[in-house]
């Protein structure tokens, strides 16, 4: 199988589930990696760019549910 | 507040001050003080020129006419520029290719605004003084996708030179009131963990950066440039019953293929009955045909392309 770069990027399609992060106030549901998203996330997050996002890019340039923390932090 | 596609994942700089600078910067462009470009960049071709760059066009476009528009207001200018020089590939034949097929088929797909085409300047562009600590885990990735792309530049100077004005141009340009948007597939997300670092080292050094943004499509994990070695060529798209149906193939690991194809597969249904698909295909089939086409489509060559397409005749 030529996996290219996909088998670069975390949780795409090993099944793996990855953990979604909490803010309070806010409903979270949970969901599980196997399909073609790095994550499922039921929130959409207020960002300082007057939009709203399910998904930020991290540090590290992972794709991860968005976490109004982050932005708070980068402020 | 509108909300971004669930197939992207916001990238923004996590530098406080390019942060903030960022968020001014959206909100200028949103009152018509900042012009809004998109860059895409293409890498070097890898095996082939493969039909899924239509499909890939498709959902860009529909990208380019969601959510940039949501988050940053009009699109001016879309600016696609080949990284091959950079990664150490001057095989500008390939290169016009890939920037004409994609272009064109941003146009096949319905995007309007101009586009201009561009090369990497194959030189290095950023100080070497410029001290960035990456993490080991983004470092091993840069370098296991250096291998498997075949670029021979090294791995950690291409990533940084990434920011370069000839690449996405974060660095380059304080007075040029531009707002610039990245638009990738996820291995995009990765080169810009390189990306804000770099940025946060140029403004510590009192470089000039500009503020930018970028939308990285998730599920997209295979750039469109690095075909697999089964993926259909473009000029199969001229029997497109038989184009959709390889590219199924290439994406079904039931017979080997690779997955993270499947979405651009889908998408490619969505445009193959669309005017101008067949003149394309015939368009970039060599390299000749390909400048050709990019000169004489209203696409805006920038200077570097230029001098190298004369060179090419």
């Amino acid at each position: 199988m030529d996996n290219s770069f996909g088998s670069l990027l975390p949780n795409q399609s090993d099944g793996q589930t990855t953990p979604l992060r909490s803010s309070p106030g806010l409903s979270v549901a949970s969901g599980t990696g196997t399909g073609s998203l790095p994550a499922l996330a039921s929130q959409t997050v207020a960002t300082p760019f007057g939009i709203f996002t399910r998904f930020i890019v991290d540090e590290d340039g992972d794709i991860v549910p968005a976490d109004p923390g982050k932005f708070e932090v980068a402020r | 507040m509108k909300v971004l596609s669930d197939s992207v994942g916001l990238a923004c700089p996590w530098d406080p001050r390019d942060f903030s600078a960022t968020v001014r910067a959206v909100q200028q462009a949103h009152r018509g003080e900042r012009i809004v470009e998109v860059r895409l960049g293409v890498g070097p071709l890898r095996h082939h020129l493969p039909a899924r760059v239509l499909g890939h066009a498709a959902i860009v476009a529909g990208i380019l006419q969601s959510d940039v528009i949501a988050i940053a207001g009009p699109l001016r200018r879309l600016w696609l520029f080949s990284s091959a020089p950079k990664a150490g590939n001057h095989e500008i034949g390939s290169a016009v290719r890939a920037l004409g097929a994609l272009a064109g088929a941003l146009r096949v797909a319905g995007i309007t605004s101009p586009i201009v085409l561009e090369l990497a300047d194959a030189a290095q562009e950023i100080p070497a003084n410029l001290e960035v600590a990456l993490p080991p885990k983004l470092i091993a990735w840069l370098d296991r996708a250096a291998a498997l792309s075949g670029n021979t530049a090294p791995a950690i100077w291409y990533a940084r030179e990434h920011v370069a004005l000839s690449m996405f141009a974060d660095l380059g340009g304080e007075d040029d009131l531009v707002l610039r948007i990245t638009v990738g597939s996820a291995p995009e997300g990765k080169f810009w963990g390189v990306r804000w670092r770099v940025r946060a080292a140029a403004l510590a050094h009192g470089l000039p950066v500009t503020p930018a943004l970028a939308l990285i499509l998730k599920a997209l994990r295979v750039p469109w440039y690095n075909a697999t070695s089964t993926e259909p060529e473009l000029g199969v798209m001229k029997s497109p019953t038989a184009a959709i149906a390889a590219l199924d193939r290439a994406a079904n690991p039931k017979y080997g293929g690779n997955f993270g194809l499947v979405p651009e597969a889908r998408a490619l249904r969505r445009i193959v009955n669309f005017a101008g698909v067949s003149e394309l295909v015939d368009a970039v089939a060599d390299a000749k045909s390909a400048e050709r086409y990019v000169r004489q489509s209203g696409f805006v060559i920038a200077p570097r392309l230029d001098s190298a397409l004369k060179r090419l005749l």
